[in-house]
């Protein structure tokens, strides 16, 4: 058998597409395999997916869905998500379910190991409230993804950039610290607790922040008439 | 380095940076130093680090580089 194109040369192999005869100069190679001129893939499809713009590997993100997706049940979401991590999973985020069992396995060996420093009883409440946050927050995002929204891998129910003061992780840090002096018996809660009237300040201090920033966002507590 | 390049970091080094926090205490753990039990709060502290140098990525410029 001869090559179509050129009748006169013998064909060397067949399109994968459509099984036309090609002689040596007619044939493509593309992704591994022989095609005709026709049915040769783009070569900027072969290519490897463009480099990152940043020079760092982000996290890998769940794929963004464009369409809404009707078989996605919050309900059920909800339901999985009283299984610790089950919730999660149910959402295709496997690195928060990871997460999620992680964080309430640390609550649960920090409560019964006695490390919690005297606060047993807030260790316990926080591991119920963890585990109908992992419930809620499993329905928000099954919900997000019924309607269509994009979701991040590890999204949560808590705007994470906000853009006023950033009062989450300066309460993360302060926790940190007084536990930590707390368990390396440098200053007792006993004696911290002589000292709570500070924390009023502290919240005066930021309220007053807040309210005296310019262009701040009105606060979340819906009091969207403040006269100044 | 730009802002989105700044969070794009920030969100690349969360990960690795806490488990290599769990590591460290559970090493010093096992090498006999202070336990777990005692030395959980650094990774709220380092929790928290993390969370603010991310919510410094919507603030323009950040002055001080890597460390």
């Amino acid at each position: 058998m001869n090559c179509q194109n050129h009748p006169d040369l013998p064909a060397t192999a067949f399109c994968r597409a459509c099984g036309k005869a090609l002689c040596a100069s007619c044939q493509r190679n593309a992704l591994g395999t022989v095609y005709c001129q026709e049915h040769a893939p783009a070569p900027a499809q072969t290519t490897a997916a463009p480099p990152p713009e940043s020079p760092w590997t982000a996290p890998p993100t769940a794929p963004p869905l464009s369409a809404p997706n009707p078989g996605v049940s919050p309900g059920l979401a909800f339901i999985l998500g009283l299984i610790p991590g089950v919730g999660a999973i149910y959402n295709g985020q496997y690195a928060k379910g990871i997460i999620h069992v992680v964080v309430l396995g640390l609550l649960i060996s920090i409560t019964s190991s006695g490390a919690s420093g005297g606060m047993e009883a807030m260790f316990g409440l926080l591991i119920m409230l963890w585990f109908f946050y992992m419930a809620f927050e499993a329905y928000h995002t099954a919900k997000r993804r019924q309607s269509g929204l994009p979701v991040d891998e590890f999204s949560s129910i808590f705007p994470v950039r906000g853009q006023g003061f950033p009062a989450a992780p300066v309460v993360l840090i302060a926790l940190g610290v007084l536990f930590l002096l707390n368990n390396l018996d440098i200053i007792r809660f006993q004696h911290m607790a002589r000292y709570w009237p500070v924390a009023l300040i502290a919240l005066g201090v930021y309220l007053l922040y807040a309210r005296l920033s310019a262009g701040a966002p009105p606060s979340s507590g819906g009091n969207s008439h403040d006269q100044r | 380095m730009t802002n989105a390049d700044w969070a794009t970091l920030v969100r690349a080094i969360r990960g690795p940076i806490l488990l290599i926090t769990v590591g460290t205490l559970f090493a010093i753990d096992h090498a006999g130093g202070y336990g777990f039990t005692r030395t959980w709060p650094v990774l709220i502290i380092v929790l928290g680090i993390l969370k603010l140098l991310e919510s410094t990525a919507g603030k323009g410029p950040v002055e001080g580089g890597l460390p």
